[in-house]
């Protein structure tokens, strides 16, 4: 038995260089700590439910079959497993906003690999089903409901008073270039850090458009305000 | 020692936990590690707490001011940013936003000039980089925006749906002194019931030449004014533009007819985006606007019972009223015999032995005394029974 006491006491003496590798501790008649906690920065991205960042995160509407018809394809962005994550770690002092738009400005299309057939995000005449007058030749339109979906307070402390959900809205282009999804007020919590999952997408896709997968890039934004 | 422990020697139990506490400490380093790129005013103004998150500027024509911005890599691994400064520009709803990298700037994004646009950061590592910014000649009197943008460099490739960037910026509010107004319009106001919740959205448009950090209140109250509930926050509302908010509201439990309203409040005084003591608050009311609310199925059904046992306590009130009216009226009086019971009296008279206890207040079990008077129907009244018709 007293071997094994040793032997424990060897081991919690072993451990405590090892995390103390590094440290030294002067003995001193008068010794203050003192600790510093510096300000965050105000970011935005995409975890999983463990909070681990998702690299390459993308989101995909339902598949449909080739039509000549017009016709509506739907999708969710920001899910349990791809969580629309802002941390605001004292910050933003008088709110901040969460907003998407397309990366590539409001002349982006939807594009096969290659970029040989296109269709838009951003037309409204006839609700996407037809060309209108627009700098491109593509009929599409894509729209987003942030109040459809679930915004969740993710630290202790920190509640999700004060941060509204944007409209749902359709992209237009020259009018509606940038949708809200989030908009906290300056009385929101300072220090917080939120998810946001279960935005509804909805995508009207023109008739006859080519068989093929399309993608589009959008860029999330997070501004202090 | 049973056999168990003799296997187990001292050391290897005094390994075990070595090794388990090493394993058991990688997440929590992984955690306290974990993190993403961004920014913040480098030199914030002591004497207003915006700076500390935005950039507040007061820029004469054709002058220049400099600042700069603190890049941040607080991940555990090494990070090129781009760094660049756009226009802003007005989401939906009116939320502040900031142009992408692919529109050209006209505003402020063009007034700033960056020292650079690419910096490489070490893993939790820190770099400064500054601008100018500098007002045009032709410069518009009042409030222009724009944005510092930092995002992490990617590379673009085709990955099919809706493939994510993101990035983080911060507000570049710059004033050109000039002829300054502050104006604020209250425009309509929406409401919706969805599910359990009701939405009740205001808006209201800023006419002025500069934002204006305006505290909106939204309230719910009965129709004779009693308040229910009610939400005060406080947004910024960009010049020319509409802003519209979505205040979610618990849905009122017995449903009904409801009044909402709303009330916008903002400073008057020449102070631009600081905290001033010399608040001259102005306070503008909207027209309270009635909506109706379905009521929760248990509410409703309580509701139906409730209505359900009035309305027969009404329908009984006013047979007995109408009882003791033709009593007074009609009814004349009878003498009862030796023989008579209430059932022979009530027969002979045509008329519910019952109806003829109530009416003479004769409890259980209705004896009667010879030589009572009792009030008997007429000739004519509505109580009679009507004999059955022959055919």
């Amino acid at each position: 038995m007293n071997r094994v006491l040793k032997g424990i006491v060897g081991g919690l003496l072993l451990i405590a260089l090892t995390v103390g590798v590094g440290t030294q501790v002067f003995a001193a008649n008068n010794t203050n700590l003192t600790q510093t906690i510096n300000m965050g920065t105000l970011v935005t991205d995409i975890r999983d439910a463990s909070r681990v960042p998702v690299a390459n995160p993308t989101f995909a509407l339902s598949g449909t079959g080739f039509s000549f018809e017009c016709q509506t394809t739907t999708g969710t962005l920001g899910s349990d497993s791809q969580r629309i994550y802002v941390d605001n770690p004292g910050a933003a002092n008088a709110g901040w906003t969460l907003t998407i738009a397309a990366t590539d400005g409001a002349t982006a299309v939807w594009e096969n690999s290659g970029a040989t057939q296109t269709f838009d995000f951003n037309d409204p005449t006839t609700a996407g089903c037809t060309d209108g007058g627009d700098t491109d030749s593509a009929a599409g339109q894509l729209t987003l409901n942030p109040a459809a979906g679930t915004l969740t307070a993710d630290c202790t402390g920190c509640a999700t008073t004060d941060i509204t959900k944007g409209t749902s809205t359709a992209f237009s282009q020259g009018a509606t270039d940038s949708v809200t999804l989030l908009n906290a007020a300056s009385t929101s919590d300072d220090a917080g850090r939120w998810y946001l999952t279960g935005v509804g997408l909805s995508q009207t896709i023109p008739g006859g458009q080519y068989v093929d997968s399309y993608s589009v890039n959008l860029t999330i934004t997070t501004t202090a305000s | 020692m049973s056999t168990i422990h003799r296997s187990l020697k001292p050391t290897h139990i005094v390994l075990g936990i070595f090794f388990a506490f090493i394993l058991a400490a990688q997440p929590f380093a992984a955690q306290a590690q974990s993190g993403s790129i961004g920014g913040r005013p480098a030199n914030p103004d002591s004497t207003n707490a915006r700076t500390k998150s935005i950039f507040v500027k007061t820029i004469n024509k054709g002058e220049t001011q400099k600042d700069a911005v603190i890049v941040v890599n607080n991940t555990p691994e090494e990070k090129t940013v781009i760094v660049y400064a756009t226009d802003s520009v007005a989401s939906s709803g009116g939320a502040f936003a900031c142009a992408q990298a692919a529109d050209a700037p006209v505003s402020v994004g063009k007034w700033t000039s960056l020292d650079k646009t690419e910096v490489v950061l070490g893993a939790n590592s820190t770099e400064e980089v500054r601008f100018t910014i500098t007002a045009p000649q032709d410069a518009e009197p009042g409030e222009q925006n724009g944005c510092i943008v930092l995002q992490e460099k990617k590379e673009d490739s085709f990955k099919g749906g809706i493939a994510l960037n993101f990035r983080t910026a911060i507000r570049v509010a710059v004033m050109v002194p000039g002829d300054i107004q502050k104006e604020l319009t209250l425009l309509e106001l929406k409401i919706k019931q969805q599910q359990n919740k009701v939405i009740i959205s205001p808006s209201v448009k800023n006419t002025g030449s500069v934002s204006l950090d305006t505290a909106i209140k939204t309230s719910i109250s009965t129709i004779i004014g009693m308040p229910i509930e009610s939400q005060e926050s406080t947004y910024p509302v960009l010049r020319d533009q509409i802003t519209e908010w979505n205040f979610e509201f618990a849905q009122p439990f017995w449903g009904g007819l409801y009044a909402a309203s709303y009330q916008a409040s903002y400073d008057e005084s020449a102070a631009f985006l600081s905290e001033n003591s010399d608040t001259k608050l102005k306070t503008i009311n909207s027209t309270p606007a009635l909506f109706f609310v379905t009521p929760h199925p248990a509410a409703l059904l309580i509701e139906l019972a409730v209505i359900g046992a009035l309305a027969t306590a009404i329908v009984l009130l006013v047979r007995r009223r109408a009882l003791k009216e033709e009593i007074k009226k009609d009814w004349k009086e009878y003498i009862v015999k030796t023989d008579d019971d209430i059932q022979r009296i009530a027969k002979k008279h045509q008329i519910d032995w019952k109806l003829l206890a109530k009416a003479n207040s004769i409890k259980a079990p209705y004896t009667l005394s010879e030589d009572q008077t009792l009030l008997v129907p007429g000739k004519k009244s509505a109580f009679k029974k009507r004999p059955p018709r022959k055919i």
